[in-house]
């Protein structure tokens, strides 16, 4: 209120032009004095819960990721530019609390607990789950409601594939780096199950009903939604375990963190939380249950059923990267062989398409040009959504497959541009000289146009070979777990990018280094070769 | 008709509005080293390039032994095939095939063109090399080879597919004094077996010392020297 009586009056003397400048430093004088006097008096009232003098004074900056959607945080289909969602209704009750305003920022899901500790929001709401990892490394609350993680099923499997061990060799779907890919990881071991990780809750159930899946393990609170919307699976009453939502904090602010669980404890007791969650259609008996846990001051256990404390988390840094180095590895040869074989096959088809487009007629040429030009017009990321999701009700590629093939029409795209310039490149001469000798065109080519132009494609190639080793990362997207892929998981799970970034970077290097040294070697050879 | 391999008459070739030969005509008997003689720029190269099969012509015809050429019409795939076993070229620049060494130069055609079984073209290109001087160069690629080496190179090539008819564009280009003369000896000793030559020059003493006869390219005009 002082500041707001303050205010107007400065900017008025400051800003009014009806003062003249010789009345502006007595003016100015005053207004310092009311300033000062102004900071005295906040300092000696009573400040809001938790507030502290260094925090922004109005705004509670949090994180969530909407394309987690209802109920958690999504755009209101009625008015897309307001956010709707529990955790939306949480946030702005501790702001509340706080006496701040909640202003929303958006962060990917598995980043949030990064740009937490970062200081780009100071909590993160958005069904972020309770682990030992997350209370070694973050500020976590307390626990602000309780789900199961639950196995989703097609009907017809509904009584054949009841719990994890049931499904012995068989693929079994989640989002990766949470609790439930924890639990399918040792799944992996226990019963042999394969564990099979996407980046959004929406894909695994499609590719269950699909046939592409066998299982999904995820919270009941995604699982329920999911079957409200799709038909064709259903939801195993048993739970695998329990595990909660939080808000995180960084580790730095443990204060507000502590401020934070006062206002949710007061909304557990007063029934606001019920109100939010019974709007929301998610309230059920677990969570009373949990409340009275919470209000009694008694230990909540971060997961119960699953025994996560050998976690990452518990770990020495190094501990943790000889741990996850098998698996590092593992998407590493995956990202080579998949990366060869897409290059091999680029390389195949960007051949024919700049033939076709150097030697086609008008029709072979327009389509070709077409072609190339789609591809590169549109982002590799959507050709990869469309060859595993966009065509799946008609030819259902398995995921290697779809990513082997999306990278190859991809790439080959641009090989064909190089090896169309490299052919163009060839000097005319050469052509004519070979024509006068009898040679004819397909023979021309073979022989004489195509291995000089080979020449001159090899240091783009090589070029395009270990960009292509790189982009190979982004068909993580189709559940192909890659190197990047299997990195992110990693450093979801120990909650820091350091050592899971130096790892990656330096498998990468050690796969890309010696192509570019094997290319220079090629080119060298080439350049002597009498063929 | 026997006894002439190339016959031209009324030849004329425009390169959009510019005319570039006119009304050119001609005969080149069986057994004869024939020089375009003329400055640069006046279509001797243009004139071999279209015996060749290598440009099209808008008047006259061209007819290389019983194989006729007609002005306007393009050249049918089976006729230029056909063409290609009559006319040999040896082009000014040489255009060795770069990335093959001179052996596989001279033995490709052989091998890929007309079948002849690896071992025996490769015999037959070394001893066209050991003709021509160069057998020690064989392994070389183009790039390491001198001017004068290149040069013969390119005509063991041409002459590795015998043709009837060797077309030659201003072969002393490249070649000091010493090597031009024997130049000069290496054409006069491939006249024989029935083969032809026409070698177009502005070099005039090299023309006046190995030719059987000369022909003057004025502004893509031909007149006979008597």
């Amino acid at each position: 209120m002082i500041l707001g009586y303050l205010r107007p009056n400065l900017k008025r003397k400051f800003l009014s032009s009806d003062h003249p400048f010789t009345d502006f430093r007595q003016n100015y004088a005053r207004a310092l004095i009311g300033v000062a006097s102004f900071a005295v008096l906040a300092l000696l009232l009573p400040l809001p819960v938790g507030a502290s003098s260094l925090e922004p004074i109005r705004e509670l900056l949090w994180a969530g990721d909407p394309e987690g959607g209802a109920p958690f945080v999504e755009a209101d289909p009625a008015q897309p530019a307001k956010l709707v969602g529990f955790d939306v209704e949480i946030a702005d009750l501790i702001a509340r609390g706080l006496g701040r305003k909640a202003v929303f920022t958006d962060i990917t899901f598995t980043s949030i607990d990064q740009s937490i500790e970062r200081g780009d929001a100071e909590i993160g709401l958005s069904g972020i789950e309770d682990t030992p990892a997350r209370r070694a490394t973050m500020a976590v609350t307390v626990p602000y409601y309780q789900f199961r993680e639950v196995l989703s099923v097609r009907e017809a499997d509904a009584s054949r594939f009841r719990t994890l061990a049931d499904l012995r060799g068989r693929r079994v779907g989640t989002l990766g780096g949470t609790i439930a890919y924890e639990i399918l990881l040792r799944a992996q071991r226990d019963f042999g199950i394969q564990p099979v990780s996407y980046d959004d809750d929406l894909h695994p159930y499609s590719d269950l009903v699909i046939g592409r899946l066998d299982a999904v393990l995820l919270d009941n609170v995604l699982a329920e939604r999911r079957r409200r919307a799709l038909p064709g699976f259903t939801i195993q009453s048993e739970s695998v375990a329990v595990a909660h939502y939080v808000g995180v904090l960084a580790a730095r602010n443990a204060p507000l963190r502590d401020a934070i669980n006062e206002i949710l404890r007061g909304a557990m007791a007063d029934g606001t939380l019920e109100r939010i969650f019974r709007k929301w259609d998610v309230w059920n008996d677990d969570q009373p249950a949990l409340y009275a846990r919470v209000l009694g001051g008694g230990p909540v256990p971060a997961i119960i059923g699953f025994d996560a404390t050998a976690g990452a988390a518990t770990l020495a840094g190094w501990e943790t990267a000889w741990r996850y180095l098998p698996s590092l590895l593992r998407a590493s040869l995956i990202t080579i062989v998949l990366s060869c074989l897409s290059m091999g096959l680029a390389v195949v088809l960007g051949v024919a398409i700049a033939s076709g487009r150097v030697y086609g007629g008008r029709l072979t040429r327009a389509l070709l040009t077409g072609y190339v030009e789609i591809m590169r017009g549109t982002p590799i990321l959507l050709q990869l959504f469309v060859l595993y999701y966009g065509i799946a009700a008609a030819v259902r590629l398995p995921a290697f497959v779809a990513a082997l093939l999306g990278l190859a029409l991809n790439y080959a795209a641009y090989e064909s541009e190089i090896y169309r310039g490299a052919l163009e490149a060839v000097p005319t001469g050469q052509l004519e000289a070979a024509r006068i000798l009898g040679l004819g065109e397909r023979q021309v080519l073979m022989l004489v146009r195509g291995p000089q132009a080979f020449r001159l494609a090899l240091a783009p190639m090589t070029n395009d070979f270990v960009a292509l080793l790189k982009d190979s990362s982004l068909v993580s997207v189709l559940t192909v777990l890659e190197l990047t892929k299997q990195t992110q998981i990693f450093a979801t799970n120990i909650g820091s990018w350091v050592v899971p970034g130096l790892l990656c970077a330096a498998l990468y290097l050690a796969m890309s280094l010696p192509l570019a040294a094997l290319a220079r070697r090629l080119e060298r050879h080439w350049k002597r070769a009498t063929a | 008709m026997s006894g002439t391999v190339l016959q031209v008459r009324g030849l004329g070739l425009r390169r959009g509005e510019r005319g570039v030969l006119w009304d050119v005509t001609f005969d080149v008997s069986r057994g004869e080293l024939v020089a375009l003689m003329g400055p640069s720029g006046s279509g001797k190269t243009t004139i071999l390039r279209v015996v060749a099969g290598l440009e099209t012509f808008q008047l006259g015809t061209v007819q290389v032994e019983d194989l006729a050429m007609d002005s306007g019409a393009p050249i049918t795939p089976a006729k230029l095939r056909a063409l290609r076993r009559k006319v040999g070229m040896v082009f000014q620049f040489h255009h060795l095939f770069e990335h093959l060494s001179a052996m596989k130069n001279v033995w490709l055609a052989p091998v890929h063109v007309y079948g002849v079984p690896l071992r025996e073209a490769d015999r037959r290109a070394r001893e066209l090399l050991a003709v021509l001087g160069v057998e020690h160069r064989a392994a070389a690629l183009p790039r390491e080879l001198s001017g004068g080496e290149a040069q013969r190179v390119a005509i063991a090539r041409a002459l590795a597919v015998d043709p009837p008819l060797l077309l030659m564009d201003e072969p002393t280009a490249s070649l000091d004094p010493a090597r031009r003369m024997e130049l000069r000896d290496l054409l006069r000793g491939l006249l024989g077996d029935g083969r032809t030559l026409i070698v177009a020059t502005h070099d005039e003493e090299f023309a006046r010392g190995c030719a059987t006869r000369v022909l003057r390219v004025i502004e893509g005009r031909v007149f006979e020297e008597g």
